[in-house]
């Protein structure tokens, strides 16, 4: 495997954890997982930010444990991945304070957020929400000092290195700089409930 | 099936929403997975069937058409109409019964099935109220009226040896196993974990039971990056005092996983009422599953 795995953990009674050196990509271990012919015995799969957690029946686990230090992980390109564009405005509470943070102008912000290829990192915190990644370093900005009670859902909102849209409404911390113009990416009662993948690439499209 | 009572919490349940971790959807379902299975059994459902937990008794039903049920989990004193109810067994109500449930003598949580099973419009195949992220069905409130599935099996008793998880102890024994992040813990706090009473504290819910009793101190402060985590993953947090993670718990965590709670008792401490006392015994170490990787590391 041309990336070490620098630690595997057993878990508990059915769990394996898996770990990566950083800056690796837990994607392109969990998309080997997933094609490893015992993959049907595990029931979780949760690529997190240097981790890949797997869940199943011991002898899947086992099997896969020992073939994981011979891998051959898929390229991040090999794993495909389809270009999502979504529209957005840019109307978000939090527009100016984030270019006033940042030195630019609120253009500024806008079109460095929009002129940007990002790719679905991860999810987690609430169902559905994608953990955009590649948001550009001048937009990195901390999370506001006191989160909001209620954040609607379809917020555009940057915080650090990542860029989200809130899946539901929630209370949340993060910059708000927009929202989502198009159809939700996250709808639990659609098969799949989710329009964007980890690994695919995903453009915000400025509608004004 | 109309609800009259909930008491402090009625919700519906089922095996809940395995294989969705990835995408942030917890798994959720009955929170004493045994006691869900053990009434399903007793109606002729399948035993991940819907059903409808409910936590310190209370809960009040009307029947509005001729159904068998069953009740087990938490022992409540029940009635149908003025006539006792018995637990762990099947009981027949016509249209229009009234059953009724008291304060459980010990354990948190009952399971309410019918025959047929309950009948709520499923979300990512499951139908369980998820209290961490809102998917699935909202709590119940008196006034609902609960549609019941026509697919009904064969009533009747199980024939297999039946295991409670609510128990009348004011102690519980949980085996555990080590890590995955016990060695961000001293020494000190390790055996600590493992020698300490603890004891239950009032912050139980379907999440999580905050475990209290002397602080177990970090010999790390760095931030432990997200990862994904286990069902019953014992989670300290700086506060020090250890979190154990129920059936709807988060897919990920943030905080150092000290040990994980074998899966037989993971129903046992659901089912532990605020102010038991908890020790640990750690499970017998078992064989590497990886061998060549493995060695070297840790």
């Amino acid at each position: 495997m041309d990336e070490a795995v620098t630690a595997v953990r057993r878990v508990g009674d059915r769990g394996l954890l898996v770990e990566l050196p950083p800056r690796s990509d837990p994607h392109r271990l969990a998309a080997w997982v997933r094609d490893h012919p015992c993959a049907p015995g595990l029931t979780e799969v949760i690529p997190a930010a240097r981790t890949v957690f797997l869940l199943g029946d011991i002898t899947a686990l086992r099997r896969i444990a020992q073939a994981i230090g011979a891998a051959k992980l898929p390229d991040a390109d090999e794993l495909g991945g389809k270009t999502v564009v979504v529209p957005v405005r840019y109307d978000g509470p939090d527009l100016a304070a984030v270019a006033e943070r940042t030195g630019l102008s609120v253009r500024e912000v806008v079109e460095r957020h929009s002129g940007t290829e990002y790719r679905v990192a991860f999810f987690g915190f609430a169902p559905g929400q994608a953990f955009f990644a590649a948001l550009p370093d001048v937009l990195h900005v901390p999370r506001r000092p006191s989160p909001r009670m209620k954040v609607p859902s379809g917020s555009l909102a940057i915080a650090n290195e990542f860029t989200v849209i809130y899946p539901l409404d929630s209370p949340g911390g993060w910059n708000l700089i927009g929202t989502r113009a198009g159809p939700p990416l996250w709808d639990a009662r659609a098969q799949p409930p989710n329009s964007v993948d980890v690994g695919d690439r995903v453009v915000f499209y400025e509608v004004r | 099936m109309e609800v009259l009572t909930t008491g402090p919490q009625a919700t519906v349940q089922d095996g809940g929403r395995p294989g969705c971790g990835h995408l942030g959807v917890p798994r959720a379902g009955a929170m004493d997975r045994l006691a869900l299975a053990q009434a399903n059994r007793l109606v002729g459902n399948r035993p991940d069937a819907a059903a409808i937990e409910f936590l310190l008794g209370g809960l009040a039903v009307r029947f509005t058409e001729p159904v068998g049920f069953s009740l087990a989990g938490a022992p409540v004193p029940a009635y149908l109409g003025t006539v006792p109810v018995p637990r762990n067994t099947w009981t027949y109500a016509r249209a229009n019964d009234v059953l009724t449930t008291g304060r459980p003598a010990y354990g948190l949580w009952t399971y309410l099935a019918v025959a047929g099973a309950i009948a709520v419009p499923p979300v990512l195949s499951s139908r369980s109220t998820d209290s961490l992220s809102g998917l699935g069905p909202p709590p119940l409130r008196p006034g609902d009226v609960i549609p019941i599935g026509s697919c009904r099996g064969t009533p009747g008793t199980p024939s297999d040896v039946f295991v409670e998880n609510a128990s009348a102890s004011a102690r519980l024994d949980l085996e555990i196993h080590w890590g995955p992040r016990d060695d961000w813990f001293t020494d000190e706090a390790r055996r600590t974990f493992v020698t300490a009473t603890w004891l239950v504290s009032t912050e139980v819910n379907r999440i999580a039971a905050r475990l209290t009793g002397p602080r177990l101190d970090q010999r790390r402060h760095d931030q432990l990056p997200t990862e994904g985590v286990h069902p019953g993953s014992i989670q300290v947090p700086p506060s020090g005092q250890p979190l154990v993670f129920l059936a709807n718990h988060p897919p990920t965590g943030g905080y150092p996983v000290i040990g994980v709670v074998s899966e037989p008792d993971l129903g046992r401490m659901a089912q532990a009422a605020p102010g038991t006392m908890v020790t640990m015994r750690v499970a017998r170490p078992r064989a590497d599953l990886t061998g060549r990787v493995r060695r070297g590391f840790r």
